[in-house]
């Protein structure tokens, strides 16, 4: 009898244990640890579900027109598909391209130059720019105190209706840390659910000889700064990284996007000068970045026509469809009755 | 018996008050102060042994709502001997994400193109400041290096309890002719940063 129960003990300890670490890392294992701490969809339900409010809501910006959703849009991987450059209020345009946003708990720094040093601090950059929201953190949480439908939600957490900015950062940071995309093909391919078709693993093969060095699996980007070799762009003038850190070899580099999604987030780059992949596949394997690669110790790309349809379509498996069209990162019906 | 830990901020040893005309020595000019606003971070109170013996929570100093703010309140002040601080904040609380209270974002005092608290903030107007309506704008910060621009201070602390923070010793120490414009993380706001730290004192 006595046996019979230790063993009894040891089963409901094991279960139990595997069902918190269940619930704890919820990312695939062939994931790295992500840098921050990812919500929990349980314990905070409403922290997620008041920042997806704010992620739609336009009171966020300086005329109540636009919304974080308005160059993030949930069907584009939150990008902004068809736009190069972000877009504000009084139809004023941004300096770079809105990129996706998705695993961003694996992205220590933020924005293109790596400006933002933390999650909860990246909200500031768009809220405040005159060409995006055009904002002031203080005006916007004093709309939001002003308002019932706010204030009740900030009751129901906080314990007080009045709602400080530090609390207002970090809620819209919760929503986009639930913002996790690995249901790709890819994805189930790794996980022994599906397999790659012939066309795929060549493409796959020629994407780990040529790419994986910066678009580094599974994440499809290391998030660090490199040199895309584009030539600047004369009227945007825009030197990414060297502005943050003024130091000379930083000039021209930007942070390396994740490939995930591709189909959904056109167009590329930090200024979105390409609309298709076959650009972006045809600057990299181009004369001119080859010359460039060579100058700077990297190995040139040099590859044949098939092969760029191949590259393409191993490409395409790293969509994450069920992530794009996900009813639970969408604009929240809630607002709707605000 | 409890005392209290103050600063002060003087002008020439008085009281500093905004929108007043003080007259600048090496001119016939005068400077006027619209802002001033600075971080006190990681207060400490330390025995003679330079041990803690108290400490303090950070706090955003204004010239817009005081020249003389309390810091905190403590017990054993006899054992109390120097006083160390930050003036600014430090990389680890940059790092740190969103943080209630005196360093909310919402006070005016973080940057929002990129991360970072402005340490110091010191708005000015004179008629030697040769830019448009003569305004000085000095916004200094920054956390990482080389721009790092925090910087620890200790004094002494007197029976009195209180620091001080004398604005005519930093306006003597700048060239407002050439010192009057930084808004962001630079080798100037660090050499700037530098002369308001010498600017603290106790009595």
């Amino acid at each position: 009898m006595k046996h019979s129960l230790l063993i009894l003990a040891i089963f409901i300890v094991f279960v139990l244990t595997a069902f918190q670490l269940r619930s704890i890392k919820i990312w695939p294992s062939y994931f790295p640890d992500p840098h921050y701490s990812i919500p929990n969809q349980k314990e905070d339900s409403l922290k997620i579900a008041y920042g997806r409010m704010l992620f739609y809501d336009p009171i966020l910006s300086k005329d109540n027109s636009i919304s974080c959703a308005s160059c993030h849009s949930p069907y584009n991987a939150f990008a902004h598909t068809d736009h190069e450059l972000s877009h504000g209020i009084g139809d004023s345009i941004g300096l770079r391209n809105a990129p996706a946003l998705f695993n961003l708990a694996w992205q220590k720094e933020l924005m293109w130059d790596g400006a933002v040093n933390h999650i909860d601090m990246q909200a500031l950059a768009p809220l405040e720019s005159k060409s995006e929201m055009g904002e002031t953190l203080e005006n916007v949480v004093r709309k939001l105190n002003k308002h019932k439908f706010y204030r009740s939600r900030t009751f129901e957490i906080y314990g007080d209706s009045v709602l400080n900015g530090a609390q207002l950062l970090k809620l819209l940071s919760s929503f986009q840390l639930t913002l996790q995309s690995y249901n790709s093909k890819y994805d189930k391919v790794r996980l022994g659910i599906e397999k790659f078709n012939e066309q795929e693993l060549n493409g796959y093969q020629l994407f780990k000889t040529n790419c994986d060095g910066c678009h580094t699996e599974p994440l499809f980007s290391n998030y660090k700064f490199e040199r895309n070799f584009l030539p600047l762009d004369s009227v945007l003038n825009d030197v990414g990284r060297f502005r943050i850190t003024q130091i000379g070899s930083d000039s021209l580099k930007f942070k390396v996007p994740s490939l995930r999604n591709l189909s959904y987030s056109f167009p590329y780059t930090h200024d979105g000068r390409f609309n298709s992949l076959y650009e972006m596949i045809n600057h990299y394997t181009s004369e001119t970045t080859n010359k460039n690669f060579k100058v700077n110790d990297l190995k040139p790309i040099i590859l044949t026509e098939n092969e760029k349809v191949d590259l393409v379509s191993f490409l395409l498996t790293i969509n994450d469809k069920d992530f794009v069209f996900s009813p639970k990162h969408q604009f929240p019906k809630e607002l709707l009755n605000k | 018996m409890t005392q209290q830990l103050r600063l002060a901020i003087l002008f020439d040893g008085q009281s500093a008050e905004l929108n007043k005309s003080y007259p600048l020595h090496e001119e016939s000019d005068s400077i006027k102060i619209s802002s001033l606003k600075f971080y006190l971070t990681n207060i400490e109170i330390l025995d003679k042994d330079g041990q803690v013996v108290e400490t303090c929570p950070d706090a955003l100093i204004s010239l817009e709502d005081s020249s003389h703010f309390y810091l905190c309140q403590f017990r054993d002040w006899k054992a109390s001997n120097r006083l160390r601080f930050t003036l600014g904040v430090d990389s680890l609380k940059n790092m740190q994400g969103a943080i209630e209270g005196p360093l909310d974002p919402i006070n005016g005092m973080y940057w929002s193109w990129q991360s970072g608290y402005i340490n110091f903030k010191f708005e000015a107007s004179s008629p030697i400041i040769p830019t448009k309506k003569n305004k000085l704008q000095l916004h200094l910060g920054g956390y990482q290096y080389p721009f790092r621009s925090d910087r620890a201070i200790e004094v002494s602390l007197s029976h009195k309890m209180t620091v001080f923070f004398e604005l005519r010793d930093f306006i003597d120490a700048i060239d407002l002719k050439t010192d009057h414009t930084e808004m962001s993380p630079s080798k100037e706001s660090v050499i700037l940063l530098n002369k308001a730290q010498k600017s603290f004192k106790s009595l």
